[in-house]
């Protein structure tokens, strides 16, 4: 996997080259709007983390001409600017997430992984939770190795979950990703495939909480 | 209007009673004067009237001059108004005829003069008399008798009082009219001034609009333009202000971004305890400094004079709270606390600025975050009161004692006994919120008497 940080600010820059090659990217970095420019057009990356606030050449117009060149890769913008204007601005640039300065580590971590994820669907992924792992593209679970029984909706449940780990999955998302798989699922159905999902998750250590009046959330394995 | 000041209408009614009090002296001594010559040219007739009455009937008889009336008659003639005239006849070479001996002479200088009015002293009394020279027998040459009637002065001198007084009352009364009706009048025409006064005092401090200069009286628009002027400037200091804050924060975000991610890294990378937690520290500074420039933007922004205030549209609170408290869960979750969503909202649609509205409850969370223990539980309610949305956080920590409650969202205010992680601005940002969207925001007692809700009630829509 190979990630291009465009950022200016090389302490912070450093910080997350550091970081992320620390979790096996290669990783390049760029400093000026220009150079990231060069690159792009240049390599193949699997995402890129974008800093808005460029000198000259600022990130917008990195993505712009990125986009127009029919690139596809997923980017990540980093802003320390929050207003929704320019949150908005970004998504319609064609970038795919959004972050603000200053951000938590490990939650920019999790959506360079997601963002990779959905760059490579359409081939399948592997979701892996500690000793859980979840083959999205040929609907399986394992749990060390050893195959876990669930049934269709189960999975479906699970795939949401694990996606968004850590997070707070309500059960409207939940009623959405079900809905693909057949009828109408009601809120009352939904606490019973969370129910026998939860129990068969159990033995592995994998607990699924219930977030009052709010939905789901897988929590992090302890050693993760 | 501040009694002790010198007030607009005093210093008015002062300015035109104070002459026409001075008008109204000046005018009484005139007529006092008036009244004094008139009563005199009156009294002087009637003394000289018994003068040449006394004079006509003066005989000779031989040698002998001598008053030729009866006593009853000279009683009437000499009986005044009040109190009787002294009288005095002399022959031509000085010599005694009758009356009152001792009345005094007429002044030397009158002595070739028919008839002389003359003041003088009598009987230890001041008097107004008159002197007449009647010839003995015309044309005969035997000089002159001279005849002197004399009344006591402070007869005149009363009634003269007494006209005046007569006059003054009515006068009195006048300028007293006068000067209530000015006083009712200033009061009335100041009630155009009240008008203004009312628009500004009843003001949010947010509102740096212009007054509606129309409205107010020509005299009172330049003030109100002024006033308008003064707004404008304001209005400029305050968005200067609150742009370099915003721009400060801006520029804050970067460095300590870059503090944080390498205090993670470091952290990942070190394995000796010590140091370990002294990274730990320094990140957990970075997430604090980190969260008082978020604070310190969101306030910037939050404050009357900038271009946030008026991004209002209608937000579904229900919906936001619950994205909100969603965005939380981990956070919580972090610090080992129940963190709950409970909508028992009929309708919560309210015209509000969602960033602003989301600042507002995130800080409310934090805030119960923060100040309950693990283990506890934390919900973010949305419910419909009627027909005000009202948005309220509960949790049920240690409570914040009930003289504290106001406090607590002063700046910078930290409650005794506290969690060190706070800055005191949170709260202070969630009633600078509340107050910008014309809601109210205070804390109570929680379910139970147990722990803290903070309530926040919007205004329904009109």
């Amino acid at each position: 996997m190979r990630l291009l940080i465009v950022e200016d600010h090389p302490i912070l820059a450093d910080g997350l080259i550091t970081a992320l090659k620390g979790s096996d990217y290669a990783v390049d970095h760029a400093a000026t709007g220009e150079q990231a420019d060069h690159m792009l057009a240049a390599q193949h990356y699997d995402a890129v983390i974008l800093d808005i606030g460029l000198p000259r050449l600022d990130g917008y117009e990195v993505l712009r001409r990125m986009r127009r060149r029919g690139s596809k890769t997923p980017v990540l913008m980093l802003t320390a600017r929050d207003a929704l204007e320019d949150r908005v601005k970004g998504l319609d640039l064609g970038a795919d997430d959004y972050l603000t300065k200053p951000y938590d580590l490990p939650e920019l971590e999790a959506r360079v992984r997601a963002l990779i994820r959905r760059g490579q669907s359409g081939g399948g992924a592997e979701l892996a939770h500690g000793d859980l792992v979840l083959d999205t593209a040929g609907r399986r679970a394992t749990i060390k190795g050893a195959p876990l029984e669930l049934s269709a909706r189960e999975l479906g449940v699970l795939e949401v979950l694990m996606l968004r780990v850590g997070r707070v999955v309500n059960k409207e998302q939940l009623a959405e990703q079900l809905y693909g798989w057949g009828e109408e699922v009601g809120a009352n159905a939904i606490e019973v495939y969370v129910h026998r999902l939860r129990k068969k998750l159990e033995p592995a250590g994998v607990s699924v909480r219930t977030i009052r009046g709010l939905g789901y959330l897988l929590e992090k394995a302890a050693h993760d | 209007m501040n009694s002790g000041a010198r007030t607009l209408r005093r210093r008015l009614l002062l300015w035109v009673s104070g002459p026409l009090v001075a008008l109204w002296i000046i005018s009484t001594l005139v007529d006092h004067g008036v009244a004094k010559g008139f009563v005199n040219l009156n009294y002087d007739r009637a003394l000289l009237d018994t003068a040449l009455d006394l004079g006509r009937n003066v005989r000779e008889s031989g040698n002998r001059l001598y008053l030729d009336l009866p006593q009853p008659v000279i009683e009437m003639l000499i009986s005044g108004e009040q109190g009787r005239f002294y009288y005095r006849a002399n022959g031509p070479g000085g010599e005694y005829i009758t009356g009152d001996p001792d009345l005094p002479d007429p002044p030397a200088d009158t002595l070739e003069d028919r008839v002389t009015y003359y003041d003088a002293f009598y009987r230890n009394e001041p008097v107004r008399a008159v002197s007449l020279r009647v010839p003995v027998r015309p044309g005969s040459g035997r000089g002159a008798i001279l005849i002197q009637v004399a009344e006591r002065a402070t007869l005149r001198d009363d009634f003269a009082r007494q006209i005046m007084l007569r006059m003054m009352i009515p006068q009195g009364i006048l300028v007293l009219l006068s000067t209530l009706t000015i006083w009712f009048g200033i009061g009335l025409g100041l009630r155009a001034l009240t008008a203004v006064r009312r628009e500004i005092e009843n003001r949010s401090h947010v509102d740096l609009s212009p007054l509606d200069e129309s409205a107010a009286p020509a005299e009172v628009q330049p003030l109100v333009r002024a006033m308008n002027g003064l707004l404008e400037r304001l209005s400029a200091a305050l968005a200067a202000q609150q742009r370099f804050i915003a721009d400060a924060a801006h520029q804050l975000r970067t460095p300590v971004a870059a503090l944080k991610t390498q205090a993670e890294v470091a952290m990942r990378q070190v394995r000796d305890g010590e140091l370990s937690a002294t990274l730990q520290q320094l990140h957990t500074a970075a997430d604090h400094a980190a969260r008082l420039v978020q604070q310190l933007l969101t306030l910037a922004r939050a404050e009357p004079g900038s271009h946030r205030s008026v991004m209002r549209q209608p937000v579904e609170i229900s919906v936001l709270a619950r994205e909100t408290t969603e965005e939380w869960v981990p956070r919580a979750l972090a610090r080992k606390i129940d963190l709950g969503f409970d909508d028992r909202s009929a309708v919560s649609t309210v015209s509000a600025d969602p960033f602003l509205i989301r600042e507002m409850l995130g800080n409310l969370i934090d805030n119960a975050i923060q100040y309950t223990p693990a283990g506890g539980r934390v919900t973010v309610r949305v419910r419909t009161e009627h027909g005000r949305t009202v948005l309220e956080v509960e949790d049920d920590g240690p409570g914040i004692p009930p003289e504290e409650r106001e406090k607590v969202f002063e700046r910078f205010y930290r409650m005794p006994g506290g969690s060190p992680e706070g800055c005191g601005l949170g709260l202070a940002i969630v009633r600078e919120i509340a107050q910008g969207h014309g809601a109210t925001v205070v804390a109570r007692a929680g379910s139970g008497d147990r722990g803290t809700c903070m309530t926040v009630s919007f205004t329904p829509p009109a």
